[in-house]
């Protein structure tokens, strides 16, 4: 079954994250009334996984909280806000005042590091930051030049203006290269970051880039975007139903109590990430709706409804539409190796989960340290992989789809992998004892899935006797 | 790859970095550098962000940290992070190396010390401006002929000859090591800017500014935080323990600083603040003469605990990294966990022991990298006792000749 698009971002339809708008107005009002408090957050960085709703929270801090609420708390000031994508933006979404985002073909060549082209988009870049602060000098001038206009236009601004507060949104920011932000922060960034009554918001996901000035490293407050919860996800899914063409008023009419139960199902397979969400919902409606017969109930015909595997591998396929296409089919076996991993891995770990996934041992220069070295950097490289806390996890929303794919339309694979994790934990235990506390409730977390699967397995075989 | 070995001892080693590094998916050797000058990549591992804020601030401050506990690193990092961007309103770093004074064996009278800033400013404000002539050019004549007049008077030779070279080279890369080390910056600009950045000092109608070293100071701290758009200056004061003289006795080394301290508050009002890096030893000479004539400064401690050495060795892992992994534990055996803090739980706290270390289990492990392979315990361990054996070396009294 084919997926629906979801929406673009309204402010109708968005949903949750007070505590990341308090947080933002918080640090709005500080920087305006704090003066020169060394104390004060003057970054404010929002990171999380794939389909975590972070370029929604961007753009509605822009549009709505910075346009709206803030200036109804602060209405002595003037607050001017940019919003700046460094990706490129969805189909459908209607670029707003004061919006920059990044054409698909600049992403493309940023991507493959066309250095030459950097500094001819940062000097767009900066020359629209200019324009729309009203200070433009020579906007064709180079880069180095505007930049070093901008920082002390700026802050004469700031010092012409003492009601003004500016807050520059960047989203997408971590998943860009390197190189680029190097040069976003030289042009750009550090000089922002210097000057009073700026606030930066930033949001982004996989390994955080670091930043050279102190001020955005020590002026900062981060913040890790959590997945919905039941009640999240039931007003998610409200709104979205409520607005969504082509379908059938039965949805609309569908009670408090169905769409909790509907949302549970949801979490349960995607883990309340808001894309997975949208996309799951949006299936299993459907779904059940093709299904129904003419007078049935919609609400029992959801609760019936159990997921086809083509939802689950469309939503993996949508979730993993940011690797570059030409790396997806390569990285595709690896991810599904270790989507069995929920507490993440080491290099130790892949040659084994690998060849148990190919159903074979792990021999040979394919499964060598170098060989697996080469495949983490690519994996790593797509910013759905990151080290956290000791070890690389994968991005916990693809995983959670992976695994329940895997799990439904492979069942011998999953249960497979999961065998030679908790076996290999179980000998490493034996073989490590330094470590032996770590391995050993790894080993009994991969042997109760098994235990739970083979009691659920039977729990249905008594049921069809 | 080139491995020698020489009776199974790292230290005897010599390996090809550009090959064993990257192989660890490293970009550099993130614990080479024990001389922070020399590391261009100070700034993106920079930990004990607390004191590196109070090194930037506008407060006069006195930095006291062991030897070997990262003053210097602080101050090049400092320098480094002012000139990052192109025209930003970051302070201006005035690195002032005492080790530098002329050989005379007694402390620097008042008059010389001005002398002596006079030129470590120039030096450090031509080759800043060498590397971000944008924000010269971006100034009016009047300024532009001002610090011209400046760098001819403060300078310890002729601007034209600087300038020469500068359009010869068409870099200002040459400039750093003929006039101020820690000036290692990154994006230079394009030749042609450069050229006009020559012509537009070169004027053949300016002099050097004449007047006392005070007043001629003083343009420089006015131009350099008004037209030139610095938020301040900071004297960053270091070396006062590199010099024979001083290294026997604290005491006698805090009288070399007394008479800058004098000026503390005159300077204060010029947003000129001393930024003074100072051994521990002689922290209580420094501030008992502070506390006596009551002039106001701040006293910050570089502390290094266990906790801070394990973030600094992962912090440099990080950046070589590209932030792929942030601790050794990713390349290690499963036995392995930890790597860091295994390596400092057994050292003194200090981060160029840390670094030593590391670097030393690393090499170990190198050696063996064609074997596939990974860190494991014994890397670590042969490190530590590659430490105690030369630490014990140090330690041990001379020989006796009877």
């Amino acid at each position: 079954m084919a997926l629906t698009n979801p929406p673009v971002y309204r402010p109708d339809l968005f949903v949750n994250r007070k505590q990341e708008i308090e947080t933002v107005n918080r640090a709005l009002q500080n920087i305006a009334r704090g003066g020169g408090d060394a104390e004060q957050v003057r970054t404010i960085v929002f990171r999380g996984e794939r389909g975590l709703g972070k370029s929604w929270l961007a753009l509605h801090l822009h549009r709505s909280v910075l346009r709206e609420e803030a200036p109804r708390m602060l209405p002595d000031y003037r607050i001017v806000s940019l919003f700046v994508s460094l990706s490129p933006p969805p189909e459908g979404l209607t670029v707003d005042e004061r919006e920059w985002h990044i054409t698909h073909d600049d992403a493309h060549r940023i991507a493959g590091e066309d250095e030459t082209h950097y500094e001819a988009l940062l000097q767009k870049l900066v020359a629209w930051v200019a324009e729309q602060l009203g200070i433009t000098r020579a906007p064709y001038a180079p880069v180095r030049d505007l930049s070093a206009w901008l920082a002390q236009d700026v802050k004469q601004k700031l010092e012409s203006e003492p009601h003004l507060v500016i807050c520059l949104i960047l989203d997408s920011v971590f998943e860009t290269n390197w190189s680029f932000l190097d040069q976003l922060e030289r042009y750009l960034l550090a000089a922002f970051a210097a000057l009073p009554r700026i606030l930066i918001v930033m949001t982004g996901r996989g390994r955080p880039y670091l930043w050279k000035s102190p001020y955005l490293r020590t002026e900062r407050e981060e913040q890790s975007l959590t997945p919905f919860s039941v009640e999240q996800v039931v007003e998610q899914i409200r709104r979205s139903f409520g607005n969504a063409p082509n379908l059938s008023p039965a949805v609309a009419g569908l009670s408090d109590e169905a769409l909790t139960r509907l949302a549970r199902r949801v979490i349960d397979l995607g883990g309340g990430y808001p894309l997975t969400n949208e996309l799951l919902a949006s299936a299993f409606v459907r779904q059940a709706l093709d299904r129904l017969p003419e007078g049935g109930s919609l609400e029992q015909a959801l609760d019936r409804e159990t997921i086809d595997a083509s939802v689950l591998e469309n939503v993996a396929n949508r979730l993993l539409e940011v690797v570059p296409g030409d790396q997806r089919h390569s990285l595709d076996e690896i991810f599904n190796a270790l989507c069995v991993l929920k507490d993440g891995f080491r290099e130790n770990e892949m040659p084994y989960l690998l060849a148990a996934l190919r159903n074979t041992q792990p021999e040979g220069s394919a499964y060598t340290i170098a060989a697996m070295r080469e495949l983490r950097d690519r994996l790593i490289e797509t910013n759905l992989v990151r080290w956290q806390d000791k070890r690389y996890v994968l991005d916990e929303a693809v995983r959670t789809v992976l695994e329940q794919y895997l799990k439904l339309q492979r069942r011998d694979v999953w249960r497979r992998l999961h065998a030679c994790a908790a076996d290999l934990y179980a000998t490493w235990a034996q073989k490590y004892p330094g470590s032996r506390g770590y391995f050993d409730q790894r080993a009994v977390y991969h042997r109760s899935i098994l235990g739970e699967d083979a009691a659920h397995s039977d729990e249905q075989r008594g049921r069809s006797l | 790859m080139t491995i020698v070995n020489e009776n199974d001892d790292p230290d005897k080693r010599t390996l090809s970095p550009s090959d064993w590094f990257r192989r660890i998916g490293l970009r550099f050797d993130p614990y080479v550098h024990l001389e922070a000058s020399s590391d261009p990549y100070l700034s993106e591992y920079t930990v004990n962000l607390e004191i590196f804020r109070v090194a930037l601030d506008n407060k006069p401050t006195i930095i006291v940290a062991p030897p070997g506990g990262g003053k210097t690193a602080m101050r090049v990092a400092v320098t480094r992070t002012c000139w990052f961007d192109i025209g930003g309103t970051y302070p201006f770093p005035l690195p002032y190396n005492l080790g530098m004074a002329p050989l005379t064996g007694k402390p620097p009278t008042a008059t010389q010390h001005l002398h002596l800033l006079l030129e470590a400013g120039t030096c450090a404000l031509l080759t800043g401006l060498a590397f971000r002539p944008e924000r010269l050019l971006r100034t009016s004549d009047a300024t532009i002929r001002a610090t011209a007049a400046i760098l001819r008077a403060g300078l310890p030779g002729p601007l034209d000859y600087y300038l020469t070279m500068l359009r010869e080279t068409g870099t200002p890369a040459g400039l750093t090591p003929l006039l101020e080390r820690t000036y290692a910056l990154t994006a230079p600009p394009p030749p042609d800017v450069v050229n006009l950045f020559c012509n537009a000092l070169a004027d053949p109608g300016t002099d050097a500014m004449r007047g006392q070293a005070e007043d001629v100071f003083q343009a420089f701290a006015e131009t350099v935080t008004g037209a030139l758009g610095f938020s301040h200056i900071l004297l960053l004061i270091d070396g006062i323990d590199a010099m024979y003289e001083n290294q026997a006795d604290a005491r006698f080394a805090s009288t070399w600083v007394f008479d800058l301290f004098d000026r503390a508050e005159a300077w204060v009002r010029s947003n000129t603040f001393i930024k003074l890096f100072i051994p521990d030893l002689m922290e209580p000479a420094v501030t008992g003469y502070l506390h006596h004539y009551t002039i106001a400064a701040r006293v910050a401690h570089i502390v290094w605990n266990h906790d801070l050495l394990v973030s600094m060795l992962r912090k440099r892992i990080s950046a070589a990294s590209e932030e792929r992994f942030e601790s050794l534990d990713a390349i290690s055996t499963p036995a392995l966990t930890d790597v860091e803090r295994q390596i400092v739980a057994n050292l003194p706290p200090l981060p160029r022991v840390a670094l030593q270390v590391t670097r030393q289990a690393l090499l170990r492990y190198a050696a063996r990298l064609e074997n596939g392979g990974q860190l494991d315990e014994d890397d670590i361990h042969h490190a530590i006792a590659w430490y105690r054996h030369h630490a014990a070396q140090r330690t041990q009294p001379p020989a006796s000749r009877v």
